[in-house]
């Protein structure tokens, strides 16, 4: 691999540094998710409508089973949670984006997912907070790392080691999110998933990403996870992708040259997450 | 069959989707001879880019897998096999000279590499030592005791 420049041109998105939710916000995800675990547990809870309960105790065995009532749990959630707010509905930008660039829908749609943006907890916890960044964007939950790492934990899809691959998109699944997996996806699968208004999880080697240790490393392999944003290609000779990258600390909606980018994706040999937005545009949208 | 396309196939393998971690890499194979069967051994570790260099954890998966078709022999969690350190290193950045000869190092590699799969291929046997070697001059001290056992004649 070649020498290249460095990736960490600043991108203006006029993003705040933290975002905070309101005081009187009025849905705790905590809560929810602590429900779901008594509920996996057989306890009682008044919390939970009793036929909901019911179905996820038939479902305890049934790992889909389990995800098609969490999604239910968690989408009555989200529903009262629109009431409570008067039922606005607002769209992103990002989706209705046609095939030509067009610089206002692209920094809407940047702005709207580097809100999300953190550092990764733990060294391992990648996968899950890109997936954070996603589940926060679409579903307006003001849901934390920390307690997905939680969930992840009690599920089985982060034990010991980290996520693998083969558990990437369980927690999307879990907050009602529509998951499509590419083992081998091309940048063409990831433009098209961008166009759609989609968020993309891509597994990529942390080291080809800054270009000077890909060529002093013997490592053949992806080891870290970015949601990819947008593709920026108002300059033909210099296209861009933006990426929240949790690993980093100046990883929110960071712009990297798409050659930087695929030889980082190379190898995962294409490994993609495509989480498909809710057609209400999502509900972060109203936040 | 190449280096590269062995280890794209190591890559794909349904046994590295379901064990290893997105957050961990794999370091390049080294190569033994088991009951006339080609042996890859994998190491696996974690690796985080700093402003001062490389951080790299030691490894804590070893895969094995037959070769050159792609075939699962063993995963072994190295925290529980023997002795095994917490702590994290950190490989300073290096020169451009220091670059350059470890590229050329890597070069010479992958020529190795390729050309002990077509032996392989062609007679069903092959020396492995002069591919062992190269990759002990690019691998960490410590990572290649982890292979030393199995790679050494």
């Amino acid at each position: 691999m070649d020498m290249r420049e460095s990736m960490d041109r600043p991108l203006d998105t006029g993003v705040p540094e933290s975002v905070e939710h309101p005081a009187d916000w009025p849905i705790n995800d905590s809560a929810i998710l602590k429900n779901l675990e008594q509920a996996r547990a057989g306890t009682e809870n008044s919390e939970i409508a009793p036929d909901v309960l019911e179905r996820i105790r038939e479902a305890r065995t049934d790992r889909s089973g389990q995800t098609d009532i969490i999604r239910e749990y968690i989408d009555r959630a989200r529903d009262t949670m629109a009431d409570m707010r008067g039922g606005e509905t607002e769209r992103l930008a990002a989706g209705e984006r046609g095939s030509d660039f067009d610089p206002d829908a692209f920094r809407e749609s940047v702005k709207a997912g580097a809100d999300q943006w953190h550092e990764q907890l733990e060294p391992n916890s990648c996968a899950i907070a890109s997936q954070q960044f996603v589940i926060s964007e679409y579903t307006g939950l003001p849901v934390t790392e920390a307690e997905l790492i939680e969930t992840a934990s009690q599920m089985g899809w982060y034990e010991g080691l980290g996520t693998s691959s083969a558990d990437v998109g369980n927690l999307l699944m879990a907050y009602g999110i529509d998951v499509t997996i590419r083992p081998e996806g091309d940048f063409d699968d990831l433009a098209s998933a961008l166009a759609a208004g989609d968020r993309v999880l891509t597994a990529v080697q942390n080291m080809a990403m800054t270009t000077e240790w890909a060529d002093g490393y013997p490592a053949f392999s992806a080891n870290h996870m970015v949601e990819v944003l947008d593709i920026d290609d108002s300059d033909p000779e210099d296209p861009r992708v933006i990426v929240n990258d949790p690993g980093i600390p100046n990883g929110r909606a960071m712009s990297m040259s798409r050659e930087n980018f695929e030889d980082a994706w190379r190898t995962s040999g294409g490994y993609m997450c495509v989480a498909h937005r809710p057609e209400d545009g999502g509900r972060g949208a109203q936040l | 069959m190449t280096l590269q396309g062995l280890m794209r196939d190591i890559r794909q393998d349904p046994v590295c989707r379901a064990m290893l971690p997105v957050d961990m890499t794999m370091l390049y194979p080294a190569f033994s001879v088991k009951r006339g069967i080609l042996c890859a051994h994998v190491l696996c570790h974690r690796a985080a880019v700093k402003p001062e260099g490389l951080e790299i954890w030691p490894p804590e998966l070893r895969l094995e897998f037959a070769c050159p078709r792609v075939r699962p022999i063993s995963v072994v969690n190295l925290k529980f096999d023997g002795p095994y350190t917490e702590g994290t290193k950190v490989l300073p950045n290096r020169s451009p000279e220091e670059k350059a000869r470890y590229s050329a190092a890597m070069r010479r590699l992958a020529a190795l590499g390729d050309g002990l799969l077509a032996e392989w291929e062609e007679t069903g046997a092959a020396d492995v030592s002069p591919y062992n070697e190269c990759l002990r001059s690019v691998l960490e001290p410590s990572q290649w005791q982890l292979l030393a056992a199995f790679a050494e004649p």
